[in-house]
């Protein structure tokens, strides 16, 4: 049992993990150095919620604001409960006039928590069931309370398996944003094709195959063929 | 000398010399005026390049409103004039330069020049110039707006007029608009009237005193000559009223006055919308509040929804102002965006703005309806909101509009992952299926455990072994009866490794329970054994010697048949 609070103190002290880098653009923030401050921002290997957040914001600062809410969207993945990434990414929408669909139901059930905790919540309510069965051959009295220990540490594994699958990258990293102002979406992968829809600065699609600098996207029932670099995956952030 | 081999040395010597020749010029078009008049400095200097007008340092009491710049080419060499316009705010004498100017022939000096200003001439209102000034009302309340009508009524020319500024305590004044001008016949008198119009709002009781002064030019009458090519002259003059406006400033009154009143005066309107009305705890809601009406709307906000326990807010955004000419009557919308806190909260409360209704003289308080609203969802611990709300201040006029904006930075960094990183893998499997392993690992222990403790055989047979290394031990120390203890071990090794009843161990039994697993020759060897056992006890024991080989063949062959028998 004494390595539970290890395992505790590792899922909920990230507070005590820092960059330095994290903390330098915020200084260049302060001081309204934004390209700096998004310099240290990217620095940064990967991404976080916050991290992402922060670098949202420093776009913002910019005026680059399609790029800002393609990581806004990809913070608001990774924790949909953060109220501050709600109103900032809606600031955004509102400047570039678009409705950005909310994130799927199950998403948002699972959002008091990120991947990583709830991958630790899997492995923690794994150890509890089997360590709950493991003690009930020492404890006599343990093998009473199984009746409901069983029940309820197994509801917990289904339900972090659930919130495991709910928080995978892959539903996000197949999401975009269309940068240029305007883009228009054609029936086939051809600059002479047919045009079928158009799709304003901001909108955000769902990525498809590939055609040599072409790609395939989804953006509500249409679907049509657009210029690789007119959007930004959230994948390639 | 050959003057046509020269001639062309003539002229570029006189050219060059008329080049480096720079003459330098500096005077005035007036030496004296008064106080608020305007003079010319004029500055004229022949130079090559193209350069700008020179910045004059002036005196105290001086000031340049502007400057104009003149070039004229002549004979190949260029002269610049430029004219600076001053303006003399104090009577008194003014020594202007010595200036030394910086030219492309080298540095040029300047004389000083002197300019005497005289006090402003104040013209008593006459029956040939007049100012009259009115107010919609001769008592207000604070924040309450009224107009003043301005009338000049001349019969002489008369050119622009100017307000002298002047402090302003207790009261805002706009900017003056002139609204009409034309011809009024006063008393069998021709005059012409131009009137000014402008809004004045107190911010504090008290008394008023209006006494506007105007600076007005007067133009002089010339000859016909002229007049005809409009060579006219003027003079500034300040003209003011005989007697200040006074205006008394009432509070209003304290009688019936709502708590959350906040010096607003006029009739206005609230309108309220909320958006969506079903969300998850922690979703936003847009608040849209429009405040409309005629009054003090200038100073005036719509009311937004305040902290509480069933909401965080953000600061309300202004999105939209429109006031009509009158400067009192339009509309304002703000935005403001609202988070409800916990699941449960059924309704967003309504919002109240009280005002001072100076048509019936009553304090009215209006307000938007309640919206009922369904918030589902998992309830979150609550944060200490940082983001504040519009502070409305009950000195309405201070109240500034906070805007809108980002919210800050996180400041608190979060572990960064790469996407290969969260993809579920072997870690995830293993540290999960681990504690299963050890599980069923255990349980099969705990198993084998169980059913030695229900077979005594079983537990005998399994510790058979063990003791048998633990009586060989024994037979080191006996000296006397070798094989008796020998008999002993065999004994109870054979019973209990065989499940035979301990102490009726013989021959045939023992060679029913031998498995096949023990060969032949040793099955020949443990029947030895027990024959010698049986002879010891007739014949007695052997010697010393003999003893110590017998106790280490007896160790050879028991251990030999245990593992025999443990395969």
């Amino acid at each position: 049992m004494k390595f539970l609070p290890f395992l505790f103190f590792t899922l909920f002290s990230f507070t005590l993990w820092a960059d330095p880098a994290f903390e330098q653009g915020r200084s260049l923030y302060d001081q309204g150095e934004f390209e700096q401050a998004l310099e240290s921002y990217l620095q940064i290997p990967g991404f976080s919620a916050n991290l992402d957040y922060n670098r949202a914001n420093t776009l913002m600062r910019l005026g680059r604001t399609p790029e800002a809410l393609a990581y806004y969207r990809r913070a608001l993945w990774q924790k949909s409960s953060d109220p501050d990434i709600r109103a900032n990414l809606q600031r955004a929408s509102t400047q570039l006039e678009i409705i950005l669909p909310p994130l799927p139901l199950y998403r948002r059930m699972a959002g008091f928590m990120t991947t990583k905790q709830w991958q630790w919540t899997l492995i923690i309510s794994c150890w509890i069931f089997a360590g709950f069965g493991m003690l009930q051959y020492r404890i006599p009295q343990f093998k009473t309370a199984a009746a409901w220990v069983f029940p309820l540490a197994g509801l917990l594994i289904l339900s972090s398996i659930a919130g495991t699958w709910a928080t995978l990258p892959a539903h996000w990293t197949k999401e975009a944003i269309v940068m240029p102002e305007h883009v228009t979406a054609r029936f086939e992968p051809l600059p002479d094709a047919t045009e079928h829809f158009s799709i304003p600065q901001g909108t955000l699609v769902i990525l498809g195959e590939k055609s040599r600098n072409w790609v395939r996207i989804r953006s509500g029932e249409n679907q049509g063929w657009i210029p690789s670099d007119s959007v930004i995956s959230l994948e390639s952030l | 000398m050959n003057v046509k081999v020269y001639r062309p040395l003539l002229i570029f010597v006189f050219l060059f010399a008329n080049l480096l020749r720079a003459e330098v010029h500096m005077d005035l078009s007036k030496s004296s005026i008064s106080v608020d008049d305007t003079v010319e400095l004029i500055l004229s200097y022949k130079d090559n390049g193209f350069p700008r007008p020179p910045s004059l340092p002036l005196p105290d009491g001086l000031r340049e409103l502007g400057n104009s710049n003149q070039q004229i080419t002549i004979n190949g060499h260029t002269e610049y004039t430029v004219r600076y316009i001053l303006k003399a705010s104090a009577p008194g004498s003014y020594t202007i330069g010595p200036y030394k100017l910086k030219t492309t022939q080298g540095d040029q000096n300047l004389d000083a020049i002197t300019l005497t200003v005289t006090p402003a001439k104040v013209l008593e209102a006459d029956e040939n110039l007049f100012v009259t000034l009115e107010s919609s009302s001769s008592e207000v309340l604070v924040r309450e707006t009224i107009e003043l009508t301005l009338s000049f009524y001349t019969r002489i020319n008369i050119g622009n007029i100017n307000l002298i500024e002047s402090p302003r305590e207790g009261y805002e004044l706009s900017d003056w608009r002139e609204i009409q001008s034309g011809t009024r016949n006063i008393q069998g008198k021709n005059y012409r009237v131009n009137q000014f119009l402008a809004r004045l709002t107190p911010t504090k009781t008290g008394t008023i005193e209006l006494n506007p002064i105007f600076n007005v030019s007067v133009i002089q009458r010339g000859s016909s000559y002229d007049a005809l090519f409009g060579n006219r002259s003027s003079e500034n003059v300040r003209v003011q009223l005989p007697e200040p406006l006074k205006i008394k400033v009432n509070a209003p009154p304290t009688e019936g006055q709502p708590e959350d009143y906040s010096g607003h005066l006029g009739d206005f309107s609230l309108n309220a919308s909320a958006s969506p009305r079903e969300v998850n705890v922690g979703d936003p809601i847009t608040l849209r509040v429009e405040l409309s009406g005629r009054g003090s709307l200038q100073q005036a906000l719509p009311p937004g929804l305040k902290e509480s326990e069933n909401f965080k807010v953000y600061q309300p955004r202004l999105i939209n102002e429109e006031m009509r000419n009158d400067g009192l009557s339009g509309r304002k919308i703000i935005e403001q965006v609202i988070i409800p806190k916990h699941a449960g909260v059924s309704k967003i409360p309504s919002l109240e703005f009280s005002y001072y209704d100076t048509e019936t003289k009553k304090y009215k308080t209006i307000q938007t309806p309640p919206f009922a609203i369904t918030v589902t969802g998992e309830n979150k611990e609550e944060t200490p909101s940082t983001f504040s709300s519009l502070n409305f201040s009950p000195e309405p006029l201070e109240t500034e509009l906070l805007g809108d904006d980002l919210l800050y930075l996180k400041t608190q960094p979060t572990p960064t992952h790469t996407l290969k990183q969260l993809q579920p893998g072997w870690t995830l499997i293993g540290l999960s299926g681990l504690p299963f392993l050890t599980w069923a690992f255990s349980g099969l222990l705990m198993r084998k455990r169980e059913q030695s403790v229900k077979d005594p055989h079983a537990q005998r047979r399994q510790q058979a072994p063990k003791r048998l290394r633990k009586h060989l031990a024994k037979l080191d120390h006996a000296d006397d009866d070798i094989y008796r203890v020998i008999w002993e071990i065999l004994s109870e090794y054979l019973s209990a490794r065989l499940s035979l009843p301990p102490g009726e161990l013989n021959l045939s039994d023992v060679s029913e329970k031998l498995p096949t697993t023990v060969n032949t020759a040793q099955k020949q060897a443990l029947e030895n054994w027990m024959q010698r056992c049986d002879l010891a006890r007739f014949a007695g024991t052997s010697s010393t010697e003999t003893q110590a080989d017998t106790r280490k063949e007896f160790r050879g062959f028991i251990l030999k048949l245990d593992r025999e028998l443990g395969r």
